[in-house]
This record gives structure tokens, C-alpha cells and sequence, in this order.
């Protein structure tokens, strides 16, 4: 056996899978091959260092928080809710009012946004001045989208049997797409509260969102 | 005896589900720049404009249908396939051909039909969930939404918007005001000068290979898509690029630089041909490209 | 099968936490997380080679797993069935992501592997962790799920949806460049 046709089979060689005629002839060329008898070396002593890895290892924080904040949702996503499907006309329109309203307050209290008339101008807020002013509105802008989010995915839970697989499916998919990345926005902007790019790209997901929910809470039955 | 009541001037096509398929040929007098509304569940929905003053109705109504309304009242038109309440068997979709006044508003809503419209001039208001949309012509201006529905605009010189959750935009050849938006959905736009174009994503890439005006405005968002930008290299423009945690690549000047040494965040703010327009592109972690055309 | 994690029916009072959670008790399902968490952390590390990408899939997996525990019913422990959705989610969202990456064309073939030791000199011992993470894409997953956590080509080969073949000269490959950044 020459050494190209060892290094084809070291490998089940060194696993022990190699069928007996194989396997005498393998062990027969590394009696006498010097080299080869180094790659075998080598390679068991990787796969011991391999098995010696250590079995865990701690993460740089506790992913806990997080993980229960996405279980939380999830479960108003996939109905924990149980709102009565004669209810849901009911549920949508008050929603939708709701949600009209809150739009109207997320745009104006929106990180660098035009502000409709009657807001008093106040020097230098045209663009945010520091990091207070903008996140105050920015938590108030938070507070409005988790309202009528909670409020919209119940009147969405409540027509689940009206919608089709698919369009849920869709529906689901991209909530859940925004939520994540609502949640790795507000995780960078808690790490870094002065940046002022991140409340404007996160006010603009609260309403991708809420325009999702809304949209789909209205759709014509049998989707 | 109950009543029959009659709507205006509606005429039923079928007073009781269509137990085979129906073809349907039907018109009515329509006013020139009239609105018509079309509401048709599953198939297809293609409507042309044309010279006469009549909206025409042809193609089939699949099994099970209910019936068709075609009705008129004032300068609206209704174009809508009923299906029953209650369907104990299978209600297969209806292929509607309409022809339209050229200078007709439309309101059209499928859920997973897919719709075409060409050379209508009104404005045009396009919803479905699952059904594609696609427009030619020079509507006056467009507005399609749709869930999981691509839609394609080829609209010479018109503004206006289009919105999904997971289908596709394709905006070609737009000039004037444009947005786009979608959660997970891909956004392109192509060709044609435009003056004022949003796009908006979470997770979609963005593409725009356009030009701009001499002052227009670009303005591409994404939480975490790509972006790529390509412009012609006589653009004049002020361009500002940020990224919180994506990367930069920028062949119309110079590269972008960190925006602290201890973040990861990347800005890049410069003017090519002595500045003009406007391009802001802003991505959380999506990767931002500017090339050259 | 992986080596050191018994292949057992879970301990009592494991069979418990995980009935509890599966009822919907999430402080039960935090018991479960806390004495499995530094396992699945350590699994999609090695498997993606990036330790911010590993905390997210890390509670991507967590999440998965709550979603999932009314099909567990007890037939492995609670360890080896969370270390296969583990595995599960790893894998597709790397498909996922393929897919968006299409346009830069990177095969996976393509990325480099750091061959020489930090300063040049032979004799040095490299981090193994740090020379797994070196490896290209497919190489390492297929070596850390073979060679680290002790799975056998069928099984990597059903989950990966790579011929058998290939993943034999995937794990080839790794410990042949493995072999070379690691001098005794």
C-alpha cells in the first residue's frame, strides 16, 4: 500500500471503522512508514484534544432575560389570548381606532420626523440635540407601539380560523423577523444610548409592524 | 314572498352557484374618468384601458362562484364575483379580462388573484394578499399593497407607492415620487430618473440602479438588508451613509470611517460632481454598497 | 450519541421540570435552561465559528425548544434531545442566511484557513477552539459534530442533507488542516 492510499483511509483507520483486510494493510505501511506513523500520531492526538474540549462554556452574559422577553411575545403571537371569534369585529375596529391614534403620536414624537402643526418649536430640535429630548420620545414612541401591538396581535389571534394557513404563516414570520430586529436595535441602543441613527431606523419598524398587524387584522376573510 | 331587491342597475349573471364554469361576456356605459371598483377572491384580474366609454366584462367565473355583480351608480363602476357564505365544496378562482375607460380611477382588491393593469390613466389603488400585481402604462399614480404578492410597476413617469410584508417590489422605469416598503421582501428599483425615492426594509435587500435628479432624494433604510446603491458616475450629490454594525463599500469616493473605536459603526458622509441631490442610506446591520454605473 | 452526556431517560426530577414546562411553567423551563445553557452555547460556537452569532442561535435554540417540548416525550434525555434541535436550528439558519448571501458568491470552500501557527515558529500550541473557528464553513461543522460532539456520518449527513461521501471528505479536510495548525 503506498502512502497516498493510507492518507485516503487514515481516517477510518483512526476511527476503528475500516473493514479487517483494510486494516491490516494500513497498520502493515505504518509499521514501516515513518511519516505516515507521524500523520496517524497527529491525527489521534487531535481527536484526543478534540474530546478534551471542554463540554460547556459559559456565554459573556445571561441570555435568560432575552430568551423569556421572545417567549413572552410568542405567546401572544400564537394565542394564549383565546378572545371568542364573534368578538373579533368588535376587537378589530377598536384596534384600528386605537392604532390610528397611535401612529399619529409615533410620527410626531419620531426622531427627526416633520412634526405636524402645533408642537411649540423649541431651538435645535429639528435635528435630535442629545440624547434626552430624543430618548424620551423615543420611550414614549416604544410604550404607544406596545400597546397597539398587544392590542393588534390579540384581534389577529381572535380571527386565526378566517386567514388562511399561508398568509398566518407569512404573517407570523415577519412579525417575528421585526420583533427580532426591534429587539437587537433596542439591545444596541441600551449599549449605546447617544447613537442617533438607531431611534429612527427603530421608529420605523414600530410602524412596519403596526401597519402589518393592521393591515392584516382588516384583510377580507378566507385569505 | 320576500321582495327581490334590485341595486341600481344590477343585473345578476348567476342567481345560483355556478355549478361548471361560466364565461362571462357583459358591458356597461362607463363615465370617461370614472372609478371602477373590481373585488375578485382567487384567478386573475387584467384590465386594460381603452377609447370607449364602457367598462367590458369577459373571461370565465369558476365553479362554485355565487355570482358576478356588475353594476354601475353615479361615475362608479362595480366589478366584483361574489362566492357563498358557505362553501361546502371547493370554489375555484374566476379569470376576469376587463376593459376600462382609459381615464378610470381603479380600486381593485384580490386576495390571491393576481392582477395586471395597463394603459389606465386614473389613479390606481391595488390590494391583495398572496396575488402578484403588475402595472404598465402612466396611471396618474399607483398605490399597491400587498402580504406575500410581488409586485412589478413599469410606470413611466408616475408616483406613488408600494407596500408588502414578504413579496417583492420591482419599480421600473418610475420617475417622480416613489416608496417602497416591505418587512422581508426585496425592493429593486431600475432605470428611469427619479426625483424622490423611500425605500424601506427590515430584512429585504435594497437595490436601486436608477438616476437621480439634479435635486432629488434617495433615502434607503434597513435594519438588516443589504443595500446597493448604483449610481451614474456624473451624479452630483451630498451623500450620507450609516451603519451601526454592517459594512460600508463605497466606489463613488472615499471609504467610510468608524464612527467611534469602540463601537462598530461606520459612517460616511462626502459630495460627488459638486453635491446636488440627495442620498441617506441608513442600515443597523445590513451592509451598504455604493457603485458606480 | 455524544461522548460524556448519558443516553438516558431524564432523572426524576428533570422528568419533572421538563412536565412542568411543557404545562406551560416558564420558571421550570428556566431550571432547564440554567443546567443546559453553557452545552448548547458551547455546540453552536464551535459550529459557527463566531461568538456573537453563537449567543443569538444560542436563544434562537432556547426559544425553538420551548415552542418544540410537547413533541419531547421523554425518550432520550433532556440534553441530547435539546443538543439535535440545537444542531437543527445551526444548520438552517446558516441555509437561511445562504440564501440572502447568494450575491457575494463566497462558496464555502473559498474561506481561509490562518495555516500557520501566530508567529510562525513551529512548536507553538494554537487554541483549538481557535483553529476549529479557522475552518472553513462546512469542514467545521462536520468536524465538530463528528470529533467533538461524537455523532456519526448518517446522522450528520441526514441533518446536514450532504451525501455521506461528502461529509467524509469534509471531516478529511478539517483534520487534515486541523493537524497542521496543531503541533504536538
Amino acid at each position: 500500500m503506498k502512502c497516498d492510499d493510507v492518507d485516503a483511509l487514515l481516517d477510518e483507520f483512526v476511527d476503528g471503522t475500516l473493514p479487517d483486510g483494510d486494516r491490516v494493510e494500513v497498520a502493515r505501511h505504518l509499521g514501516s512508514c515513518g511519516r505516515c506513523r507521524t500523520a496517524e500520531a497527529r491525527t489521534r492526538a487531535l481527536l484526543a484534544a478534540a474530546r478534551a474540549l471542554p463540554r460547556g462554556v459559559e456565554p459573556s452574559r445571561d441570555l435568560w432575560p432575552a430568551i423569556a422577553a421572545r417567549i413572552q411575545r410568542a405567546r401572544v403571537t400564537h394565542g394564549e389570548f383565546g378572545l371568542a371569534r364573534a368578538r373579533w369585529r368588535r376587537t378589530v375596529l377598536a384596534a384600528a381606532a386605537a392604532v390610528a391614534a397611535a401612529i399619529a403620536l409615533v410620527a410626531v414624537l419620531a426622531v427627526g420626523r416633520h412634526k405636524p402643526g402645533g408642537a411649540p418649536p423649541q431651538a435645535g430640535l429639528a435635528t435630535p440635540p442629545g440624547a434626552t429630548a430624543a430618548s424620551l420620545g423615543l420611550a414614549r414612541a416604544q410604550a404607544t407601539y406596545e400597546a397597539a401591538r398587544v392590542q393588534l396581535l390579540a384581534a389577529l389571534e381572535a380571527r386565526r380560523g378566517t386567514l388562511s394557513p399561508e398568509t398566518l404563516e407569512v404573517v407570523e414570520k415577519n412579525v417575528r423577523i421585526i420583533d427580532r430586529a426591534v429587539e437587537e436595535m433596542q439591545a444596541a441602543l441600551a449599549r449605546d444610548p447617544g447613537n442617533r441613527d438607531i431611534p429612527g431606523l427603530l421608529v420605523t419598524a414600530y410602524q412596519q409592524e403596526i401597519d402589518l398587524l393592521r393591515r392584516v387584522a382588516t384583510l377580507p376573510g378566507r385569505g | 314572498m320576500r321582495a327581490i331587491r334590485l341595486l341600481g342597475a344590477a343585473l345578476a349573471v348567476a342567481a345560483v352557484p355556478v355549478m361548471a364554469q361560466q364565461r362571462v361576456d357583459e358591458r356597461r356605459p362607463a363615465s370617461a374618468t370614472g372609478t371602477v371598483e373590481i373585488s375578485n377572491v382567487s384567478g386573475s384580474v387584467r384590465i386594460t384601458g381603452w377609447e370607449q366609454a364602457e367598462v367590458a366584462v369577459t373571461g370565465t367565473l369558476g365553479r362554485g362562484t355565487e355570482r358576478l355583480d356588475f353594476s354601475t351608480s353615479g361615475n362608479r363602476t362595480l366589478v366584483k364575483v361574489v362566492l357563498p357564505h358557505l362553501s361546502t365544496h371547493h370554489v375555484e378562482g374566476s379569470d376576469l379580462e376587463i376593459k376600462v375607460p382609459a381615464g378610470s380611477s381603479l380600486e381593485v382588491e384580490t386576495v390571491s388573484a393576481d392582477t395586471a393593469v395597463d394603459k389606465v390613466l386614473g389613479a390606481i389603488r391595488l390590494e391583495s394578499v398572496s396575488g402578484g400585481i403588475t402595472v404598465g402604462g402612466s396611471p396618474r399614480q399607483f398605490d399597491a399593497t400587498s402580504v406575500s404578492g410581488d409586485i412589478e410597476i413599469t410606470a413611466a413617469s408616475s408616483p406613488g407607492s408600494a407596500t408588502t410584508v414578504s413579496g417583492s417590489v420591482n419599480l421600473l422605469g418610475v420617475a417622480g415620487d416613489v416608496k417602497a416598503s416591505s418587512v422581508s421582501g426585496n425592493l429593486v428599483v431600475k432605470g428611469g430618473e427619479t426625483s424622490r425615492v423611500e425605500l424601506e426594509t427590515t430584512s429585504g435587500d435594497i437595490s436601486f440602479n436608477a438616476a437621480l435628479a439634479r435635486n432629488g432624494r434617495l433615502d434607503a433604510k434597513t435594519v438588516s438588508g443589504s443595500v446597493e446603491l448604483d449610481l451614474p458616475a456624473a451624479t452630483a450629490a451630498d451623500f450620507d451613509v450609516t451603519t451601526f454594525s454592517g459594512d460600508i463599500t463605497n466606489e463613488l469616493g472615499p471609504v467610510a470611517r468608524r464612527t467611534s473605536e469602540y463601537g462598530p459603526g461606520k459612517e460616511l458622509s462626502f459630495a460627488t460632481g459638486g453635491g446636488g441631490a440627495r442620498v441617506v442610506a441608513k442600515s443597523f446591520s445590513g451592509s451598504i454598497r455604493l457603485r458606480k454605473r | 450519541m455524544a461522548w460524556g452526556v448519558p443516553v438516558s431517560s431524564p432523572s426524576g426530577s428533570e422528568r419533572e421540570l421538563v412536565r412542568a414546562a411543557q404545562d406551560g411553567d416558564l420558571a421550570a423551563f428556566e431550571s432547564l435552561y440554567r443546567s443546559t445553557v453553557r452545552l448548547v452555547h458551547a455546540l453552536c460556537m464551535r459550529m459557527a465559528g463566531d461568538a456573537a452569532r453563537a449567543e443569538e442561535l444560542t436563544q434562537d435554540i432556547f426559544v425553538r425548544a420551548w415552542q418544540k417540548l410537547p413533541t419531547f416525550r421523554g425518550e432520550s434525555a433532556f440534553a441530547t434531545w435539546l443538543t439535535r434541535l440545537a444542531v437543527n436550528v445551526v444548520l438552517s439558519e446558516r441555509r437561511e442566511r445562504g440564501r440572502r448571501d447568494q450575491r457575494f458568491a463566497l462558496s464555502d470552500d473559498m474561506e481561509a484557513l490562518p495555516v500557520s501557527a501566530p508567529d510562525g515558529h513551529p512548536g507553538t500550541v494554537i487554541d483549538l477552539e481557535r483553529a476549529i473557528a479557522g475552518l472553513p464553513a462546512q469542514a467545521r461543522r462536520v468536524f465538530v459534530l463528528h470529533d467533538v460532539e461524537g455523532w456519526g456520518h448518517a446522522e450528520i449527513a441526514r441533518a446536514t442533507g450532504l451525501a455521506v461521501g461528502t461529509c467524509k471528505s469534509h471531516l478529511h479536510r478539517a483534520r487534515a488542516l486541523l493537524r497542521e495548525v496543531l503541533q504536538p
